[in-house]
């Protein structure tokens, strides 16, 4: 359905794009460049993005969905947005266990980080979404978040002068599901990080270096003993495997990828997270229980509660309080600040 | 340059002198899809190879008809139906031999509609129709943006779709119990059934000589009254599939007996 390839992206409306560089001043780190043709800013060590066909990533469509994403027009009454629990200053995240959707109600998952969302291969941490865009429903029709209805948000935005006029100039069309599923997914492909310090060292820039301690972080993160870096590998330090890492003997209510699965052997399977800007996406874990990286470090150098389905790399680790700051240390080098302050993402 | 435009008009002027001295051909048969009421010379006339089915639900709890927010005995149960829709697909005859010839098409049943067109059928001798209740894999994983607001696969209010487990409901219940007797429903629940494994095919006896271009209607009795055999009134009655699969089980083991064919 899909098909990756590089996402070159040619800017036939002059116009618009004298618009967008107005609104956002035009800063290096802008998505687009001054010129007839732009490039989505796409990593160099990063793989090809894989785009539907059916939603090219066209700037006024990334415009638009960015519009929508900072709008709280889209919960059942207009109280919060999309960014209320993905922050871009947090790497598009929340730092609340749960985050507090509409009347303050709260949902059973600690909120993820969109950052290089585009190249996830299913949505959300049990896998239950296909696709970017089939995801914008979830939270706009779950009571917990937006608690709205697809079919009563397009009656809204029809009935928006700005939005009717938007939605007519990208898609030609009044606004309807396929142009907002679509907008949305798009601006969200666009949030791409990946000019950490560690990014910088690892494609070997002029002046990228790393301390001694981060050094041996980085050193103790890809060691086999340890084997982080087993689940935690590839340009966005996750192997997209749903695994048990051992953080209950009981998961309760929520089975995680079981919920979906209905297999057994699926209890407490979580899709494995980025570690891209970790530092400033605590609380961890699926349900946000774990406060800090410390914490987090201490989860895996005990090696697991113990749960029957937990992933045979859990082990006991042996730690010295040394190599914890160690590694502590090499995972701050994870945080991307040129992304945490790009403003171009930002309505 | 100039002869040659010449010659061209006189071609014309000859073709249309041969035209206007024939009779208007045309089809002149009534029973004809391309009957022409003006032609003057019988020809080419086109005959329907198929026939028009339509589906006359009527929704019941029991011997009562079922209306969105009555309340109804169930089992000894009072029961308020706030909501209650049934996604039906894939209607197909069957004849002696077992060969199905299908119609492509997707009903949203809701209580308030009874007439739903599925389609047209090869004309032939039937013995039974099959219908499936519930959504055909490749389409209950597909993308309900792709369809336009008013087409049943499209997005609903309320909405008949999981987005966390991507797929359709196949059957959505909201109601209200009476489970501590005392004269009110006090206990909302929900019965939301989806995931292809709980797809089922509807089999009813319904012998149909399908003639080409004739137009049928079968009509078909829905008792919910059904859906509720063996589940246990006083206990928890809400299920969302996944989260209740003991209920879950109960219910989609009931979804062929909601279906008769109206005396």
């Amino acid at each position: 359905m899909s098909t990756p390839r590089y996402v070159h992206i040619i800017l036939t409306m002059a116009g618009l794009l004298g618009l967008l560089l107005s609104v956002d001043g035009c800063t290096e780190d802008n998505l687009f460049e001054m010129g007839g043709i732009s490039t989505l800013d796409i990593p160099a060590n990063f793989p090809d993005m894989p785009v539907p066909d059916d939603n090219p990533m066209l700037p006024e469509r990334i415009e638009l969905g960015r519009a929508l994403f900072f709008d709280p027009i889209l919960s059942v009454d207009s109280s919060v947005s999309c960014a209320s629990c993905h922050k871009p200053e947090w790497a598009f995240t929340d730092h609340a266990s749960f985050s507090a959707g509409v009347e303050g109600r709260l949902g059973f998952r600690n909120a993820p980080t969109l950052a290089n969302v585009a190249w996830a291969p299913v949505m959300l941490m049990d896998g239950g979404s296909p696709t970017l865009e089939q995801q914008v429903y979830v939270p706009l029709e779950d009571p917990h978040e937006m608690d709205f209805n697809m079919v009563l948000l397009t009656e809204r935005l029809s009935a928006n002068t700005y939005y009717t006029q938007r939605f007519q100039a990208v898609f030609g069309t009044a606004p309807d599901p396929f142009g907002i599923t679509r907008a949305l997914a798009a601006y969200q492909r666009s949030i791409i990080s990946g000019n950490s310090r560690f990014d910088r060292y690892a494609r070997k820039e002029p002046g990228a270096t790393l301390t001694e301690s981060e050094e041996r972080g980085r050193e103790l993160f890809f060691s086999p003993e340890l084997s982080c870096s087993s689940c935690h590998n590839g340009f966005h330090f996750t192997s997209w495997e749903f695994i048990n890492n051992g953080l209950y003997t009981d998961y309760g209510l929520d089975s995680g990828r079981a919920r979906i699965t209905a297999q057994p052997n699926d209890v407490g399977k979580f899709r494995v997270p980025t570690l891209r800007n970790i530092a400033v996406t605590f609380p961890y874990m699926h349900d946000g229980s774990l406060p800090d990286l410390e914490a987090v470090i201490d989860h895996y150098d005990n090696g697991g509660q113990g749960h029957p389905n937990q992933d045979a790399r859990i082990k006991p680790l042996g730690l010295t309080s040394e190599q914890k700051t160690d590694l502590l240390h090499f995972l701050y080098t994870l945080t991307d600040n040129q992304f945490l302050r790009n403003t171009s993402l930002v309505e | 340059m100039k002869n040659s435009i010449n010659i061209l008009a006189v071609i014309g002027f000859t073709s249309l002198m041969m035209v206007s001295c024939t009779k208007k051909e045309g089809c002149m048969d009534p029973n004809a899809t391309n009957f022409d009421a003006t032609a003057e010379k019988d020809c080419c006339c086109e005959y329907a190879t198929t026939f028009d089915l339509k589906l006359n639900l009527e929704s019941y709890v029991g011997p009562t008809a079922l209306a969105e927010g009555g309340t109804y005995n169930v089992y000894g149960t009072e029961v308020q139906f706030d909501l209650v829709q049934m996604y039906i697909s894939n209607v197909r005859f069957v004849d002696a031999a077992g060969n199905e010839v299908a119609s492509d098409s997707y009903q949203l049943v809701k209580p308030e509609n009874s007439e739903y067109s599925v389609g047209s059928f090869e004309a032939g001798n039937y013995t039974k129709l099959r219908f499936d209740v519930g959504i055909d894999s490749a389409t209950n994983h597909a993308d309900p943006s792709l369809y336009p607001l008013n087409d049943p696969l499209g997005p609903q209010f309320p909405a008949m779709h999981w987005s966390w487990d991507a797929g359709y409901i196949f059957i959505r219940i909201d109601a209200k119990a009476d489970q501590d007797g005392d004269g009110t429903t006090e206990t909302a629940f929900e019965m939301h059934i989806g995931r292809d494994v709980n797809l089922r095919t509807v089999e009813l006896d319904l012998p149909l000589d399908g003639a080409a271009g004739n137009s049928y209607t079968a009509n078909i009795n829905i008792n919910w009254l059904q859906f509720f055999n063996g589940v246990d009134l006083g206990g928890a009655l809400t299920t969302h599939t996944g989260d209740n699969p003991a209920l879950t089980a109960i219910l989609v083991e009931n979804i062929t007996d909601l279906f008769s064919i109206a005396e």
